[in-house]
Formats: structure tokens, C-alpha cells, sequence
């Protein structure tokens, strides 16, 4: 097994990660898509002490954290790099604003970008700004940002205005001051005399003239029109996903957020943690939030520290994996489509489970049309036994029966925390805690009816918050069919419920299931089937 | 390379505590994490899910899982109660501590809450978590029996006998090669606001109201009980306030009060929600279209209210500046929310001394901040920051302990 990490992508945080992995020692690859070399872009390797893995394209990467295969085309040939780790990093990639305000950049307009580079050099920015007096920055105002891109935009303005003696404007609707230092910042900028203009609706109206910009609007602080000719206008940019992630998420399989960013928009994803075990995002690259250096540094930490936690080997997974039966597999692959975690491999075409990697979801032995997937402890027989001894336990038959099953990291906690919280809870409440709901499969619930139950409720996270991403809605799709195929078999369907919670929603959960046990009690009389009584 | 296991002792058991605790298991460090008051998970253990009909990802359900990780996780002892009374410095670190005594017993306590219910100065707190053990526990500021031995109502109406109103305090010491200080922040106490705070009982704080919804999940009025109908929020309460010399945005609050408000209307859309604000600040990665649809769903107001009176019935009259005309107006709401900012901790400086430590200037995080080697920051102590934030943080100073121990410094 090798101990190497290897980094996608270039930059700040990239150089961060690798100082940190190198102070423990850790053996870093960077790599480099060969093509890209020959381009203008990307910085072609350097002779120095650093490792590279140059691949041509980049195939597939199977295993999990600790022990992780690339494949790669190399010149023609196919090669194989081990890994323990690989770590999603890069700067992003900027679009400037100019179509949202209806202007396109050159002359007397320009991206923050491009002043940004300029100013890399005091000569070429006075050249450049030669002659320029006025200008106005707009920021945030065509599209919400994020406190990265406003910092920049204060640091700019404020050294045009001391250093280069220059009147700045800024034009904003939510100054983004929710960063390190950053009222302290735009105080300063005040005291040194740039010029603030915050708007509400509706946008300031642009138009040009001799080819310059005139920027009309109304301040919201000072209720007054403002009308202003700058000789330069600066147009921010909003941040975007680089343009290679599209491939390299392909390739490792991960979820991504709706901007494209590399880590889905789940709270699960701490820090630098993305669907995959040992594949890591850090940097802007995971979200345009992260864009500043101090929280690129953290986040450079962070992927270091899950390296190192691995390299140091702490974490094993014990607990049963789910297990393919690849006698009764017939090979559709819904289990490899659906694993949330990528822990279904094949071999030989045979699906099987790396259990390595397997979170035991249960969403693959849920959705298995074979019914061939079984997850230890979670068999439909042994839910079916406990339900049935849940029923036969209590003695208090007057009670409608309710069997719940609760996601463990949402509706189990809650429901502990219900209980906690000194509230009643119906009577006859059969908790069946899962790992997560996306292993309800429609026997589960079918096998709860057969047992007794009055009624079944289905209780997951919110939307959004699935750990396994989509167990939850996969559990509530399958209710909700079953619930329509209810009638056919002479079950009311309102016996089959469903809701979202969050672990610590206790006093949601305690009226969720108060109110279902009503509604039961309630149906039962007026259908007049005594609740409580054997169903089939 | 250094022997390990190592001890750390991590001061403050907040998220940030919690998760730097565990990411220093996962690196193989044992850790004692040191909690002065009687339950773990800091702030954010209190808060309510702010999920609409999807998850709007405020990250209190983060705070619960890592409560329930560190409890699990044999590698980190949990000392809650404790009071650190000296450290001394000789080569490692030596705490001692006091312990309170656990006056409900953990083992017997089966969370009946008879106790909490009882007791007639509301002397007994309960905990916000599942992971919570035990799940109650007694205030002695506010104890009758500590006062004047006056009352035994919790003792004789605990059926499992797991209450004794005695004890004597633990001495215990840490013996650590390392210290983190995570002691988090306090949230401003709105008094010196022109708002009435503590006097009108429907001017609520933000922390507050996160008891009311844990409590009821609706915005009910402090008053009468009824749900408000007509909210208002203030935001920036103690963050951006020159004449507080508070020049810091906390970063939370826009984040924390919007989804608030969204939830609630999620919850009764009739509720008429005002945000009065200086600056929205970005929350979230889809911050574009939660900020077009929170100007649909509410009224946004950029001024900030110069007073608050008191109706007859605790309704409250908001004096405000209008937006179009620039008048002062006064308008009714049933109940204010002050979104109140986060402060530096008064926990922080129990131990500053002892450590020889001195926190940053939050106006200036990267200014003066001086911290002896050996002693790393974690979280809100070093500035405002969000839940997801201090993890990240704790992240990195669990990484910056690891690499001191190893004697790699290179590491931080
Ligand atoms: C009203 C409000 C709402 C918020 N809502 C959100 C939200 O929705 N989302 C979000 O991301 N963030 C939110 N936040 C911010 C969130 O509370 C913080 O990010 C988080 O609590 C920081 O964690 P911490 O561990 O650093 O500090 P804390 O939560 O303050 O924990 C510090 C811990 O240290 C202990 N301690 C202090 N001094 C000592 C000492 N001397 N010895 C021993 N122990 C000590 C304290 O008792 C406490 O348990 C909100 C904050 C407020 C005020
Ligand atoms: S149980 Fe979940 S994580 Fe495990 S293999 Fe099946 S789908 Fe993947
Ligand atoms: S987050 Fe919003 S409410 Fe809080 S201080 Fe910053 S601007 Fe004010």
C-alpha cells in the first residue's frame, strides 16, 4: 500500500496542503494532464523536488481511502497509480459580471480580474491607469457574492484611492463584510475617503456615453440620485467551478453542488469530505465560499489531517457490510448505479461490495430488484421478528399499533430526545431504528403490516440532508407507491405515513406521532374495525 | 517520532471542543476535554432545525452528531462541571481542576423528568440532546437546599433515586502535552440597546427564540403563549457598532435569523415577517436564489430602529426610519427578535491567565493574538464564526497539536 497523496489542480491551496503534508512527511504527487501542458494555461512541472504523475486522461479510480487505484492512458499505454489519498484542488475559475450589467470589458471597463493582474506590477498599473481619476466598482450589485470577491474589491478600491490618488466608488447592494477583519476593513476604506453607494431595487441604470459608462442610480442611505461618469469601471466576477472538474468528478465519481462546485450542498460534507472515502475537495474548487486565503488555509489543514488520519490508520470499519447473494445477482447493476458511497465494484461484471466502503445505507439491498442484496442485521425476517414482539410486548391493546421506521441519524435520535424530553408517546410505538432510510424497502413496510401494524410511518431526514444523499428520498418515493397500491389489497392508505425530521426536532417528533395515532384512532371508529385487532 | 498515545486537554467542549477532540482521536491522541458547565455541545447544541420542506443547512444537526461521536469514542474522557483552578507549565502541561459533584446520577437517572418538573425555582436545567447523559442536572445558584436547606422536592419525587443534594466537590488533575483552547464566544447581552430588553417581555433574543422553538416549534410570545402573527427582526444587534467599539460583523446572525424567519413561514405562512438590517450577508452555496426568495417571502427594511415602546397588551411599537420618505414611523409587531452578534468570551479569560495566553483582537483577527507554545486556538474563541467554520478550524488546530507533538512545527 502506498502512503502518497496525489493533488489535482494548482495554487494557493494546493502549495498550503503540500507544506503541510510535507512537514509530516507525507509523500505527495501533483498531477498534471499532459495536455494541458502543451496549452497556455497550466504551469508545465518544474525540475524541483516535487513528484508528478502526468497522465494523458485520466480513466477511473476504484478503492477507498488508505489504498485507492488510478487508472490513466500515459503516451498509448494504460497505467495504474496507487494512492491514499487524492485531493481536489485548483482556484476556479472567475467570470466577469460585464453581461449582467449590460457592458463588455476594454477601455474604460474592466474586471476585477484584470485590474487584479495589473496590479501585480505599481508601473503597469500607472500606465495602464494613466489619466483614470474616477472610478466606480460594482459589486454584487447585478448578482449576491460572496465576502472573497468583496474583499478584493475593498483592497482594490483602497489602494487606488491612498496609493494611486485616485476617487472610488462603490457600487453594492449587501456590502459582504462577513469575513476575517472585514468591517474593520471597510472602515478603513471609508476613512480614507472611498465612496460607498448601496442600492436596493431596481438596478442603476448604465448607460454610455463617448464610450464610457454612466452609472444613475438612487442611494438607500442618502435617498438622493447619484449620477456618475467614472473614467474607469470595474465589473466583479463571480466564482465558478474550474473548467476541468467536469472530468475529474466523472472520474471519481463525486456529487456536486448546482453550481458545479466539487462537494454536494449536504452539511454531512464537512470541511473537505465528499461522497467518496480518500477523495477529498479543498479550496474554491468545493465551493465559491471558501475562495479567501484564510479559509483555503483551513481547508488545506483539513485535508492534511484526514490524510494523515489515515496514513495513521486509527479508523477501521467493523461493522457488517451489505453482501450480494451472486447467485441470485442477475447483474442489472442497480446497486453499482444507486451506491451513494461508490462502494459497489464490479469483477469479472459481478457487482460486489468493497466493505471498506460501504456506509451500510441499505439503499442497494432496498432497490435490488433480485432481492438479492442483504444487509446483516436488516433482513425483511428479522425487521418482521422484532415488529411482531414490539406488537406482542405491550398489553395495553386498546392502542393503535404504530411501527416507525426511523432514520438513525435523524427521526432515532429525535425520538430519543422526545422520550428524554418527558413526552407522552403513544402507547403502542414500535421503533425500528435503520442505519439510514434509504434501506426501507417496500417489503419492510409491507412486512409490518402483515405483523400488525395499525400503522406505518416512514420518518427520514429533511431533503438535503441525507448523509447517503438520496436515501431519504428513495425511502419516501417508495412509500408513496406502496401507499397507492394500498387500497388494492383493503388497506386504508392513510395508514401509511410519511415525514421528515432532524435529530434534534424531539417535540416535532413527539406531535408527529401523536397526531398519526389520533388520526388512527380516529379512522378506526369510523370504519368501525376495532384498532388493535389482528390485520392481515 | 514522538511516543504516543499523547494526552491534549481541550478546554471548552463547544462544537469547536468536540470536533477538535475527535479529529485529534482520529491522529491518535487521547484527549480530556474539559467542560465548565454541566453539558457538552456549547451554543449550537441549543439550536432549533431551521429545515423548510428541505434541509437549509444550518448545521445545528452537525452539533448532535458530534456530540454523539465524542460520546462514543473511548479515546476522549468527558469532564463536564469542572472548573480549571491553576495549570503549570513544566515542559508539559498539569491542570488541576474541580470538579462539581454530580448531584443526578448518570447511571440511575432514566430522564423521567419528574425532577425538572417539580422543582419550584426552576433550579433544575435539562439538556438538548439524546447524547446528553445525564439528561438533567441542578443548578445550586438557584437550589432552594443549597440556599437555605429548605426544599428536598427533587429528592423525594425521583423514583429511581438518582438525586443527592450533597457532595463534595472533585479535585482532579490533566497531565497534557498540549492545550487547545475552544472556549467559544458569549452572545451579546442587548441591555445597553435602546430596545427594552429585559424589560419588555416580548423583545426576545435570538438565542431565545431558539429555546422557544426547541420548546414549541412556533414562535410563541413570551406574554400570553400565542404564536406571534407579526414579527420583527433587528439585525446587527452588537456586531457593527462603532458606539459599542464592536467592528466586527459576527457572520452568523443574517444567516441564522433569515432562516429562521423562512422556516416559520414555512411552518404559518400568515406570518408577517420584517427583517430590519444594514447589509444581508451571503449564507449557503445557493445564496443567489435564497436571496430572491426571501425578498418575495418578506419585507426588508435597510434601517435600523432607533426604539422600542411598550403597548398596554405587550405588543411593542418599533420606531424606524422610512425607506422611501425618510420619516421616522411608528409600527406595531407582536414580538422582536434582536439577532444579537457574538462577543468575546467571558470563559476565555478564566483561562487566558492561566495560560499566559492573549486571544485576538476580533476587530483585527490577524493582529496581536499571543499564543504560547503548546497552546493552540479552536472555533469562536479566535473571532465570530458559523458551525461549519469551527469545525473546519477545529480541523486545522487538531492538525497543528499533532504536528507539535511530532516535533514537526512545519505542520502549522
Ligand atoms: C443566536 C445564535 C444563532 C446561531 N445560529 C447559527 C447557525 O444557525 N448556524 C451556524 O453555523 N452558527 C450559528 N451560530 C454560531 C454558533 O453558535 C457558533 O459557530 C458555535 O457555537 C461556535 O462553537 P464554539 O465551540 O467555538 O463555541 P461555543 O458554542 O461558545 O462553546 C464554547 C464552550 O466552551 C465552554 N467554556 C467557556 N469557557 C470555559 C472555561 N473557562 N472552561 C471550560 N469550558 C469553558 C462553554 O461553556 C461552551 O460549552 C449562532 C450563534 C448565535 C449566538
Ligand atoms: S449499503 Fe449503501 S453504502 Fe453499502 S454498498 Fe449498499 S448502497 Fe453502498
Ligand atoms: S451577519 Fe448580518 S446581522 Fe450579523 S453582524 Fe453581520 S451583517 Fe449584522
Amino acid at each position: 500500500m502506498t502512503r502518497e497523496t496525489i493533488i489535482f489542480g494548482q495554487g494557493f491551496c494546493a502549495d498550503e496542503i503540500r507544506r503541510r503534508l510535507d512537514a509530516f512527511g507525507c509523500p505527495v504527487a501533483t498531477a498534471i494532464a499532459h495536455r494541458n501542458t502543451q496549452g497556455s494555461g497550466q504551469k508545465a512541472p518544474e525540475p524541483e523536488a516535487q513528484v508528478y504523475f502526468v497522465y494523458d486522461r485520466l480513466l477511473a479510480c476504484s478503492g477507498s481511502s488508505g489504498d485507492l487505484t488510478l487508472l490513466a492512458s500515459v503516451e498509448g499505454k494504460i497505467v495504474q497509480r496507487k494512492a491514499a489519498a487524492v485531493i481536489l484542488t485548483g482556484e476556479g475559475d472567475r467570470e466577469p459580471d460585464f453581461a449582467a450589467y449590460g457592458l463588455s470589458g476594454g477601455g474604460a471597463v474592466m474586471s476585477l480580474g484584470e485590474l487584479r493582474s495589473l496590479s501585480d506590477s505599481a508601473e503597469k498599473m500607472a500606465a495602464k491607469l494613466k489619466g483614470v481619476k474616477r472610478v466606480a466598482f460594482l459589486t454584487g450589485v447585478a448578482r449576491e457574492k460572496v465576502p472573497a470577491v468583496c474583499e478584493e474589491v475593498m483592497r482594490m478600491a483602497m489602494r487606488l484611492q491612498s496609493e494611486n490618488g485616485m476617487q472610488t466608488f462603490i457600487y453594492t447592494r449587501n456590502l459582504k463584510v462577513a469575513g476575517w477583519g472585514l468591517e474593520a476593513l471597510y472602515r478603513e476604506t471609508r476613512m480614507a475617503g472611498v465612496v460607498y453607494i448601496k442600492l436596493s431595487q431596481p438596478m442603476p441604470e448604465i448607460t454610455i456615453e463617448d464610450g464610457r459608462p454612466v452609472i444613475t442610480c438612487q442611494d438607500d442611505i442618502s435617498h438622493e440620485t447619484f449620477r456618475l461618469r467614472p473614467d474607469l469601471t470595474v465589473v466583479d466576477e463571480t466564482l465558478m467551478p474550474p473548467a476541468g472538474l467536469d472530468e475529474l468528478a466523472a472520474v471519481f465519481q463525486i456529487q456536486r453542488d448546482e453550481q458545479g462546485f466539487a462537494q454536494s450542498d449536504n452539511v454531512h460534507r464537512l470541511t473537505v469530505a465528499t461522497n467518496r472515502h480518500g477523495i477529498l475537495a479543498a479550496g474554491p474548487v468545493r465551493s465559491a465560499l471558501v475562495a479567501g486565503r484564510h479559509d483555503q488555509r483551513l481547508d488545506a489543514a483539513n485535508a492534511a489531517a484526514a490524510v494523515l488520519g489515515e496514513v495513521l490508520g486509527k479508523k477501521v470499519v467493523a461493522e457488517d457490510a451489505a453482501e450480494i447473494d451472486t447467485g441470485q445477482c442477475v447483474r442489472c447493476l442497480t446497486c453499482y448505479r444507486l451506491c451513494p458511497y461508490r462502494a459497489v465494484v464490479l469483477r469479472d461484471e459481478q457487482p460486489v461490495v468493497d466493505p471498506l466502503v460501504c456506509e451500510r445505507c441499505g439503499i442497494c439491498a432496498a432497490e435490488c430488484p433480485a432481492l438479492a442484496i442483504r444487509l446483516p442485521g436488516f433482513e425483511r425476517s428479522s425487521i418482521g421478528d422484532d415488529i411482531a414482539q414490539g406488537r406482542s410486548a405491550d398489553p395495553q391493546a386498546e392502542a393503535p399499533f404504530i411501527v416507525a421506521f426511523c432514520c438513525g441519524r435523524s427521526a432515532a435520535p429525535a425520538a430519543r430526545l422526545a422520550s428524554m424530553m418527558g413526552r407522552r408517546l403513544p402507547a403502542r410505538l414500535k421503533i425500528i431504528e435503520v442505519p439510514c432510510a434509504g434501506s426501507v424497502s417496500r417489503e419492510f413496510i409491507l412486512e409490518a403490516f402483515t405483523r400488525g401494524a395499525d400503522g406505518v410511518m416512514v420518518l427520514t431526514c429533511h431533503t438535503g440532508n441525507c448523509h447517503s444523499e438520496k436515501g431519504n428520498r428513495h425511502a419516501r418515493s417508495r412509500a408513496a407507491e406502496i401507499r397507492s397500491l394500498l387500497p388494492l389489497v383493503g388497506i386504508d392508505k392513510e395508514r401509511l405515513t410519511t415525514a421528515t425530521l432532524a435529530s434534534n426536532m424531539g417535540a416535532e417528533f413527539a406531535r408527529l406521532v401523536d397526531s398519526f395515532s389520533a388520526e388512527l384512532e380516529k379512522r378506526a371508529t369510523r370504519t368501525g374495525s376495532a384498532v388493535g385487532s389482528e390485520t392481515a | 517520532m514522538a511516543q504516543f498515545p499523547k494526552n491534549v486537554m481541550v478546554i471548552g467542549g463547544g462544537v469547536a471542543g468536540l470536533a477538535t477532540a475527535l479529529t485529534l482521536s482520529d491522529l491518535g491522541i487521547r484527549v480530556d476535554l474539559v467542560e465548565k458547565s454541566d453539558f457538552l455541545g456549547g451554543h449550537a447544541i441549543r439550536f432549533a432545525c431551521k429545515a423548510t420542506d428541505e434541509c437549509v443547512k444550518c448545521g445545528a444537526c452537525m452539533v448532535e452528531e458530534k456530540l454523539g461521536q465524542a460520546v462514543a469514542d473511548p479515546s476522549i474522557r468527558l469532564l463536564t462541571g469542572c472548573r480549571i483552578e491553576n495549570i503549570e507549565r513544566n515542559g508539559r502541561f498539569k491542570a488541576d481542576l474541580t470538579r462539581r459533584p454530580a448531584y443526578i446520577d448518570a447511571d440511575k437517572c432514566t430522564a423521567c423528568g419528574l425532577c425538572y418538573r417539580d422543582c419550584p425555582e426552576g433550579a433544575v436545567h435539562r439538556g438538548y440532546s439524546a447524547s446528553t447523559r445525564p439528561f438533567y442536572a441542578v443548578d445550586v445558584a438557584h437550589c432552594l437546599q443549597f440556599k437555605d436547606q429548605s426544599c428536598r422536592r427533587c429528592i423525594e419525587v425521583c423514583p429511581e433515586d438518582a438525586i443527592s443534594l450533597s457532595g463534595e466537590p472533585q479535585k482532579l488533575t490533566c497531565e497534557a502535552d498540549a492545550v487547545v483552547v475552544a472556549t467559544g464566544f458569549d452572545a451579546f447581552r442587548p441591555v445597553s440597546k435602546p430596545y427594552g430588553y429585559g424589560r419588555f417581555k416580548n423583545v426576545v433574543t435570538s438565542l431565545e427564540m431558539e429555546d422557544i422553538l426547541r420548546e414549541n416549534g412556533a414562535p410563541v410570545r413570551p406574554t400570553d403563549g400565542e404564536p406571534a402573527r407579526k414579527m420583527a427582526f433587528i439585525q446587527c444587534v452588537g456586531s457593527r457598532d462603532a458606539s459599542l467599539g464592536h467592528l466586527w460583523c459576527s457572520r452568523i446572525c443574517c444567516g441564522t435569523s433569515m432562516r429562521m424567519a423562512r422556516m416559520l413561514k414555512h411552518r404559518e405562512p400568515e406570518l408577517e415577517v420584517t427583517f430590519f438590517y444594514i447589509d444581508i450577508q451571503t449564507f449557503g452555496r445557493d445564496f443567489d436564489s435564497v436571496h430572491r426568495r426571501i425578498q418575495e417571502e418578506m419585507r426588508l427594511v435597510r434601517a435600523i430602529p432607533g426604539d422600542i415602546y411598550e403597548n398596554e397588551d405587550g405588543g411593542l411599537k418599533v420606531v424606524h426610519q422610512d425607506v422611501d420618505s425618510g420619516e421616522s414611523v411608528k409600527e406595531d409587531f407582536d414580538l422582536v427578535v434582536l439577532s444579537v452578534g457574538l462577543t468575546p468570551a467571558e470563559g476565555t479569560q478564566e483561562v487566558a491567565g492561566l495560560l499566559q495566553l492573549r486571544t485576538a483582537d476580533w476587530e483585527n483577527p490577524f493582529g496581536e493574538a499571543v499564543v504560547p507554545e503548546g497552546v493552540f486556538l479552536a472555533g469562536a474563541v479566535a473571532g465570530p464564526m458559523g458551525i461549519a467554520d469551527s469545525v473546519a478550524d477545529a480541523g486545522r488546530a487538531a492538525l497543528e497539536v499533532r504536528g507539535y507533538l511530532d516535533g514537526k512545527p512545519g505542520g502549522k
